[in-house]
């Protein structure tokens, strides 16, 4: 699905310079569910972003499904994260103004060829065991329905690669439990899942883990 | 079912964002938007008026090359007197002599009795050349119009003057009496737009007539009159200072020798004729101003929406990232933020347009204009409305939306929008430049009404207090009951020229004519005015005046221009003057006082050298009784005067008025302008009051922490309160480097544009600083106690 080649991202300011990652090197299968973990500050989070598209590495070459994205302009870079890309939070990012059914729905408006069912939203809200909450506002939710809520949106565009950045750090066990197992049905039908998280038992439900320190990869465990 | 998102699905959901965020920050996009409504609603009055002063005869066909010859009157160095007609004999010599001319006719005003069916109206109509219709190609309706005013006996009305007079617009071949002698409709033409051209009347009689044959001044030798309005079309390229130039000397040819180097003929475009400077002065500039401070006003509401607009945005900096990592590129980010900022500024243009149909009527009122807003009439307006607001819109959201397009998705998502949250240097400027106009606004404001108040009070140089002044030739019979009155202190008379423009000659001094006005008064006059001479005495003219003007009482602007040195020095000397009687004979009277320069006359003119005669010398008369009240009794004394005007068996009604209210009414224009600065440096006030609570609100989040830190480390709440005020009170204090120079220098122009004028006082300018300043800290005040006040585990919590 992704090959990451020697990346490197360095951070400048007018007197300091941060080596945020430090040639590396991953490649992840299509399908797979992979969790990144490591200290606060190692470059995870670096790391999801780069994989992800939000930024670009200073050195270093990315393919994403067969298209090398480093040197892509930021218009094709947009439109290869809306067609394959889709992102979870630790604090959900659910749009305040939106009802739960738009918030999903904002997944599906920057695709122009995309072709959806009539009721794509309903099925994913379902899926997750919202759809009775579709015309609720974020606010009005537990964190563990925002959570789900925000795994709907994500799995609306029907993406290759879900980017999830420590999905149940804001959630008590049982909701945390749930998002994982979420993640873990997502993965088992075909769709390939990055994890950022800084917990083992959750790290435990993928089927590697790749340890990172400062900026490097240290180690990789296949569960 | 399968099925593609649909650019209709699209359009929803930003409907939906766009509308959720509006209600979400109900109060902050109210101001903004209400700001926005207010500034454009000015912008609108002034372009509703500005288009009939720049669109002036446009409905006309080749009205860019048509002209109208005006007459220039002045001696080199003096100020010109500008008349809209010329002499009679002038459209003919151009017919014969001047090939550029492609037409020419002529208009005479005149004041006629129309009788019809045994009953009387008066009418103001033109005796009109039938030429005329072949420069001014106004549409007929039925019959032709030049045909018709062939026939001596032609008449062509507009249709609104043939439904009045004739019950209906095809009433050709009716009769109505003109003057006595009978004329015919001939032709109907459609109504002139009202306001849009300088044809004030509907009705062109025959210029063929032997009723109009006195109109086109056949002057007697030596004499040249004008009252012929001279139209004319020129060829195309024809150039009109080369039409000018080619009728000099044929114009010399009909002028008298002592005229010929005070009058000049010139061309004015017709479509310049409503901002003329000559013939309507201070039109321009008021259009300038009123366009500049509309421009102003519209750029505070620009400005506090930006600001706004970009404040407000940073809450959704969770959207902007959400929608980024969702595949939406930059561009797209953009095009919803400028598609939400027209929509906005579109919306703040229906309500402008609400309040400018509200308010129109009002302020017609108040500046005197006719403005309209019939955009059911013209339906280009209405589009002209809606591209303008969407330029607007535009323009106002591009900044915000190109802040917000260009932020990091990542570090959006990352740091909660703390990206977003950094002090912003356009919105600073924004503030500074909006404090700015403020400020100059309030010494505009400060200057125009000092300016007024002096006009109206000290440049006067004569008492008018409990000055009555009756129009009336002087009746012996009734100055003298009047001057019984217990309520009365005295009586004499003047001519019209004291309150109206005088007559004027050209003195011959050495070989330079000066521009001398003369103004009838009995010396009695000088003393109930309060002027006493600065040199001689008017003890030795008689009360009433003298049979023959021997002796003159000058002012001291004729001292100086004359160059008499002093005023003593000037007494005794003598001056000529062109008596009034047929012969063109001169009278030599000696000067025997001097008085101060004082006029009842807009302080915009320079005071002119003037003579005052105490006999009927001025071509009006003495046309004006004056009456000093004693200030006691006043409506029972006003009352006896009247009875006393009927008693003493004067015919007309009675015309009075205090001399307070000429003065009122002569300086209505520096009053509409007291108006116009008041009433938008109010609205200005407003705005940038409530864009500067606005900011306060919407930026307060953004140092909850800084505060939170602050009181953690032991600051109290006065320290945090003036560190929040001080900072928003920097914009304002920088404002004053630009508003301080800027005021001054226009300021200072515009005093300039008058004869007499009160000095640019420097403390104006601090005291506005102050009060925007006060401004500032008043609207800011709640809010940043509001924050300071808050307990640092609060603002720490925040983060």
């Amino acid at each position: 699905m992704l090959t990451l080649t020697e990346i490197t991202k360095t951070y400048r300011t007018s007197e300091v310079e941060t080596r945020a990652l430090d040639a590396v090197s991953l490649e992840v299968a299509e399908g797979e569910f992979v969790a990144i973990m490591g200290p606060s500050g190692c470059g995870k989070s670096t790391l999801l972003n780069i994989i992800g598209l939000l930024d670009r590495p200073t050195e270093g070459s990315y393919q994403l499904a067969g298209t090398e994205a480093t040197r892509l302009p930021a218009a094709k870079l947009a439109r290869l994260r809306g067609e394959h890309i889709a992102f979870i939070f630790q604090n959900f990012n659910l749009i305040d103004d939106l009802t739960v059914a738009e918030n999903v729905e904002v997944a599906l408006l920057y695709r122009g060829d995309m072709q959806v069912t009539n009721d794509r939203i309903g099925l994913v809200l379902d899926q997750m065991g919202m759809a009775h909450r579709a015309g609720h506002r974020p606010q009005q939710l537990s964190g563990g329905q925002q959570q789900r809520v925000a795994i709907a949106r994500a799995l609306a565009g029907n993406p290759g690669l879900i980017l999830a950045d420590e999905p149940t750090g804001n959630l008590d066990s049982a909701n945390g439990e749930q998002v994982i197992e979420l993640l873990q049905q997502v993965a088992r039908l075909g769709t390939t899942v990055v994890m950022v998280t800084h917990s083992h038992r959750d790290a435990a439900a993928a089927q590697r883990i790749v340890e990172m320190l400062d900026g490097r990869i240290v180690g990789e465990t296949r569960l | 079912m399968i099925r593609r998102i649909t650019i209709w699905t699209k359009f929803r959901h930003f409907a939906t964002a766009y509308a959720r965020n509006l209600q979400a920050t109900r109060l902050l996009s109210a101001i903004a938007v209400a700001g926005l409504a207010v500034g454009l609603a000015g912008a609108l009055m002034l372009a509703l008026v500005a288009r009939d002063a720049l669109g002036f005869n446009g409905f006309l066909p080749d009205h860019e090359r048509t002209y109208l010859g005006i007459s220039v009157l002045g001696a080199p160095g003096s100020v010109p007197n500008i008349n809209d007609t010329t002499n009679g004999r002038v459209a003919g010599l151009l017919r014969a002599n001047a090939p550029d001319v492609e037409a020419v006719g002529r208009l005479h005003e005149a004041d006629v009795a129309l009788r019809r069916n045994g009953e009387t109206t008066h009418a103001n109509i033109y005796w009109a050349d039938p030429e005329i219709f072949d420069v001014l190609r106004l549409r007929a309706i039925v019959g032709q119009p030049k045909a018709a005013l062939s026939r001596p006996d032609g008449l062509v009305m507009t249709q609104s003057e043939a439904i009045r007079h004739f019950g209906r617009s095809d009433a050709l071949g009716a009769v109505i009496e003109v003057d006595g002698a009978p004329m015919v409709l001939r032709a109907v033409i459609a109504d002139f737009p009202t306001r849009l051209t300088d044809l004030d009347r509907g009705i062109f009689a025959s210029g063929n007539s032997a009723k109009a044959r006195f109109a086109w001044g056949a002057d007697a030798p030596g004499t040249f009159s004008i009252g012929a309005r001279t139209y004319l079309r020129l060829r195309q390229e024809a150039s009109p200072a080369a039409t000018e130039q080619r009728l000099r000397p044929l114009l010399d040819g009909i002028l008298p020798g002592g005229m010929r180097r005070i009058y000049a003929m010139r061309l004015l475009p017709i479509s310049a004729l409503a901002l003329d400077p000559g013939l309507h002065p201070g039109a321009q500039e008021r259009l300038e101003v009123g366009s500049l401070v509309a421009a102003l006003i519209l750029f505070i509401a620009v400005a506090n929406y930006v600001n706004l607009n970009t404040a407000l945005s940073a809450r959704r900096w969770r959207e902007i990232g959400v929608r980024a990592a969702c595949g939406a590129t930059r561009s797209q980010i953009a095009g919803q933020f400028l598609a939400e900022a027209v929509a906005t500024v579109l919306i703040a243009t229906l309500l402008g347009a609400a309040l400018v149909e509200l308010t129109l009527p009002s302020l017609n009122t108040l500046f005197q204009t006719q403005a309209t807003f019939d955009y059911l009439a013209r339906p280009m307006l209405l589009l002209w409305l809606i591209a303008g607001g969407t330029a607007l819109g535009l323009a106002a959201g591009a900044y915000p939306a190109f802040v917000l397009s260009g932020l990091s998705p990542a570090a959006l998502l990352r740091d909660r929008g703390v990206g977003m949250k950094r002090g912003s240097l356009v919105a600073d400027l924004l503030v500074t430049v909006q404090f700015a106009i403020l400020i100059g606004l309030m010494v505009a404001l400060a200057v125009v009404y000092q300016q007024r108040r002096f006009a109206m009070t000290e440049a006067l140089r004569f008492d008018v207090d409990q000055l009555l002044v009756v129009e009336a030739a002087c009746p012996a019979s009734f100055r003298q009951e009047v001057a019984k009155l217990p309520g009365v202190r005295g009586t004499s008379c003047a001519g019209r020229g004291l309150l109206d423009f005088p007559t004027f000659f050209f003195a011959p001094i050495g070989n330079e004519p000066i521009r001398t006005e003369n103004v009838g008064i009995l010396p009695s006059g000088f003393s109930l005015l309060g002027i006493a001479p600065v040199a001689g005495s008017l003890a030795v003219l008689p009360a009433e005046g003298e049979e023959r003007t021997e002796r003159i009482v000058v002012n001291e602007a004729a001292v100086r221009r004359f160059g008499f040195g002093s005023g003593s020095a000037a007494i005794g000397k003598t001056v000529t003057f062109p008596s009034d009687q047929p012969d063109g004979s001169y009278l030599r009277p000696r000067i025997v006082a001097v008085v101060p320069d004082f006029s009842l006359l807009s302080v915009d003119r320079p005071i002119q050298p003037t003579f005052y005669l105490d006999r009927s010398s001025d071509g009006n008369g003495l046309g004006l009784v004056l009456i000093k009240l004693a200030g006691h009794d006043v409506p029972e004394t006003l009352a006896a005067i009247d009875r006393l005007w009927r008693k003493t068996g004067q015919q007309q009604p009675i015309q009075r008025k205090f001399a307070s209210e000429h003065i009122e009414e002569l300086y209505r224009g520096l009053e509409r302008g007291t108006w116009i600065f008041g009433l938008f440096s109010g609205v200005a006030a407003l705005l940038s009051a409530t864009g500067i609570a606005g900011m306060a609100i919407a930026t307060a989040d953004r140092r909850t922490k800084e505060i939170g830190i602050r009181k953690a480390l032991g600051a109290r709440t006065d320290q945090v309160l003036i560190l929040l005020l001080a900072r928003m009170s920097r914009p304002v204090l920088w404002a004053n480097l630009i508003a301080w120079p800027c005021a001054w220098w226009l300021m200072r122009n515009w005093l300039n544009g008058f004869a007499y004028r009160v000095p640019l006082h420097l403390w104006l300018f601090p005291a506005a600083a102050l009060a925007a300043l006060a401004i500032t800290l008043c609207s800011a005040g709640l809010q940043a106690l509001n924050v300071a006040r808050r307990r640092p585990i609060e603002a720490l919590r925040y983060e």
